[in-house]
């Protein structure tokens, strides 16, 4: 008898459990390689007349560039909802799925998995690191899902193939803009060179030395440093004692602030360029006086009187109380080609990559379209840091 | 005719070697304060207390908070020390104390601390945001330095360091506290047996230890100027390697455990660039531990048979 109830209790515990199981997945929900924050639609919530397009993103949303990464994503997320919400689009429901590529390659790899087995998935903007972003890339393309980045600047991205596109500038036509300025609106002749300590950082300094030098610039000190490093004791003393007379800085925002703190310190007229991430609501509050008048080179304002651009920057304010950087311009740009291009040719991935490689697209950078490598041309401008405001001078 | 002394020679803040020296000191330093933070809890429980780089994160944090509410930065400073303080102790009694009590492997002390630093790490990138903050400069004390490779805040930062490392080695080497702190290590059943609460002795020791880790974390922030969640993690490996370097337990060793690899990091990475920055600093600690494993000023262990 005890053996008969014990058997029961267990066929019972099986047959609820079962049950559970079969619940949970009829609500479905969208988790894997990154943390899927935004839950795939139920198919039968989309109405008849209308399919369901999702648009995968892949960005570092948790740990120390979360706040860039969930930029990025909800700026996605803004163009989606204009989608969406346009009357003329009578077809489709489109939807993001946001993963979260926590700044690892190996991350990406697992999200690029997941995005191409998703049928639903028309194409992937992400990759806030070009590393981390090729990692996936092979992946893409062996899939025939495209990939757009807005953010991956090295040379190599896009020779994995012809779903890969980018929609930022290459890391050389923001080098010649930044070195030219160097020499001709700086005035510099001997620069120190600091790259932080990363395969994009390193190549990117032999690509800013070859330029710097062709244009009679002699590299009078370099250095490298780690990404997460605060202090920058050693390399400034390094640049002072080579009595440099500017600074290239090869690194992002978070790298060129404290440097500019505490070589200003020491230097307070010492000239430092850099790239266009220093164009960046982060480099003015934390930098203080010590960011004037450091150039860089940018394609996007946020002072643009383009519609797209004002109409994307005030809901961007809205929603996230910042004004957007560059990346995350870009990357409501990419969106925008994407929907396009479902819009036109329909959510099938080699239309809609055929159709991208041709498109001409008038986004909030301004307009844009690839060339044969799929990379974009876009016109640069010279901003400076002036008095705790970024000015365009050139 | 008497020769003038150092006639020719450069101003020592002219010379690059020294200029180099002193900025690895100045890093040294951080690695110090961070290093005696570990060598307290390690020098009277043998852990290793791998929430101590989270901690001080917290503490630079939960500092930007009390300013912003107006404490004042004395205010802010006491109220940042209590509350991380605190959380180190509520660490202890809430993860640690039942581990004790089933007698576990060494390891899981360990590994319990560093799930603890992930949470609070977790908790302040999902409370505070993962970017960078903007810290007060507030010991920014105009000094005239003459000719020495040194600023202000470096001498200000080398003050507090030793005041911090008198101030900790006074409570536990001459305070009613620190006695009892001295006899958990040495032996903790005859410790009780001598009516020692040693569960108290022990959470104290963890708020000593998050107390240092919030004055580690307000005056790094105040150094740089900028805090953010993930500040600790960066140099928390080299700080307690450093520990160990100096003789982990030893508190004057971490503290000068801390300024070798920060110096020798310095001149190193002066002379021949920041790729070897992170090599050099495991090169030191392996060097000297195949020579004296206890590190430069531990004790060799004796157990008795």
């Amino acid at each position: 008898m005890k053996r008969m109830q014990k058997a029961m209790r267990i066929v019972a515990a099986f047959v609820i459990g079962a049950m559970a199981l079969t619940g949970c997945g009829a609500t479905g929900s969208n988790t894997g390689g990154g943390t899927g924050e935004t839950p795939a639609a139920d198919s039968s919530d989309v109405s008849a007349e209308k399919t369901l397009v999702k648009i995968a993103t892949s960005f570092p949303t948790t740990g120390e560039y979360a706040e860039y990464g969930l930029g990025f994503t909800e700026a996605v997320k803004i163009k989606v909802d204009e989608a969406n919400a346009d009357e003329t689009n009578t077809q489709y429901t489109f939807e993001v799925v946001a993963y979260d590529d926590k700044l690892s390659g190996e991350e990406s790899a697992s999200i690029a998995e997941l995005a191409a087995h998703d049928e639903d998935v028309v194409a992937v903007v992400g990759g806030y690191s070009s590393a981390v972003i090729m990692a996936a890339t092979p992946v893409y393309q062996e899939n025939g899902l495209v990939c757009i980045s807005p953010s991956a600047s090295h040379p190599d991205y896009t020779k994995e193939g012809d779903y890969i596109f980018r929609n930022s500038l290459l890391v050389e036509d923001e080098a010649v803009a930044a070195v030219n300025a160097m020499s001709e609106y700086l005035k510099c002749k001997r620069i120190g060179i600091l790259a932080i300590q990363t395969e994009w950082g390193q190549s990117t300094a032999v690509t800013v030395r070859a330029l710097a030098e062709a244009k009679g610039m002699e590299i009078a000190a370099y250095d490298e440093i780690l990404m997460e490093s605060d202090d920058y004791g050693v390399p400034i003393a390094k640049f002072r004692d080579a009595d440099v007379d500017g600074v290239f800085v090869v690194g992002i925002s978070s790298t060129l602030v404290p440097l500019a703190i505490q070589y200003r310190a020491v230097d307070p007229d010492i000239p430092i360029v850099s790239f266009s991430d220093t164009y960046n609501p982060e480099t003015l509050e934390l930098g203080g006086d010590s960011v004037n008048g450091v150039v860089f080179p940018l394609a996007y304002t946020n002072e643009s009187e383009n519609p797209q651009a004002v109409r994307f920057r005030d809901e961007f304010e809205k929603r996230l109380g910042r004004l957007p950087e560059v990346v995350a311009a870009q990357s409501y740009d990419a969106a925008g080609m994407i929907i396009e291009a479902v819009l036109r040719v329909g959510p099938d991935r080699a239309a809609v990559r055929d159709y991208l490689a041709d498109i001409t697209y008038d986004g909030a950078v301004g307009e844009i379209s690839f060339n044969e490598e799929r990379s974009v041309q876009l016109d640069l401008y010279i901003g400076q840091i002036r008095d705790g405001e970024f000015v365009i001078v050139e | 005719m008497r020769r003038r002394c150092c006639a020719g020679r450069k101003n020592l803040k002219d010379m690059i070697f020294f200029q180099y020296l002193a900025g690895g000191i100045a890093v040294g330093m951080v690695y110090a304060l961070m290093a005696i933070g570990y060598s307290i809890v390690f020098g009277i429980l043998q852990l290793i207390n791998m929430s101590h780089s989270a901690l001080y994160a917290f503490g630079a944090q939960i500092f930007l908070v009390y300013i912003g509410m107006n404490f004042g930065v004395p205010g802010a400073i006491v109220a940042s020390v209590a509350t991380t303080g605190l959380l180190s102790a509520f660490i202890e009694f809430t993860a640690l104390r039942p581990l004790r009590k089933k007698e576990p492997m060494p390891i899981a002390g360990m590994i319990t601390t560093m799930g603890s630093a992930y949470i609070i790490q977790n908790l302040l990138n999902n409370i505070f945001g993962s970017d960078r903050k903007l810290f007060p400069d507030f010991y920014n004390i105009p000094l005239d330095l003459k000719n020495l490779p040194v600023t202000s805040h470096q001498l200000v930062l080398f003050t507090s360091s030793l005041l911090l490392l008198i101030g900790l080695t006074l409570i536990i080497k001459r305070s009613k506290l620190g006695f009892a702190m001295q006899a958990v290590q040495q032996n903790p059943r005859a410790a009780a047996i001598v009516g020692i609460n040693i569960n108290f002795v022990i959470s104290f020791t963890f708020f000593l230890s998050g107390a240092s880790a919030a004055i580690t974390g307000v005056l790094i922030g105040g150094y740089y100027q900028i805090a953010y969640p993930m500040m600790g993690s960066a140099i928390g490996m080299k700080a307690f390697s450093s520990a160990v370097l100096g003789g982990i337990g030893e508190l004057h060793g971490a503290a000068l455990g801390g300024l070798l690899v920060g110096a020798v990091e310095g001149i190193v990475t002066g002379y021949l660039g920041g790729a070897y920055k992170d090599a050099i600093s495991f090169i030191i600690l392996i060097a000297v531990l195949i020579f004296k494993p206890e590190g430069l000023f531990g004790k060799k262990a004796i157990s008795k048979v």
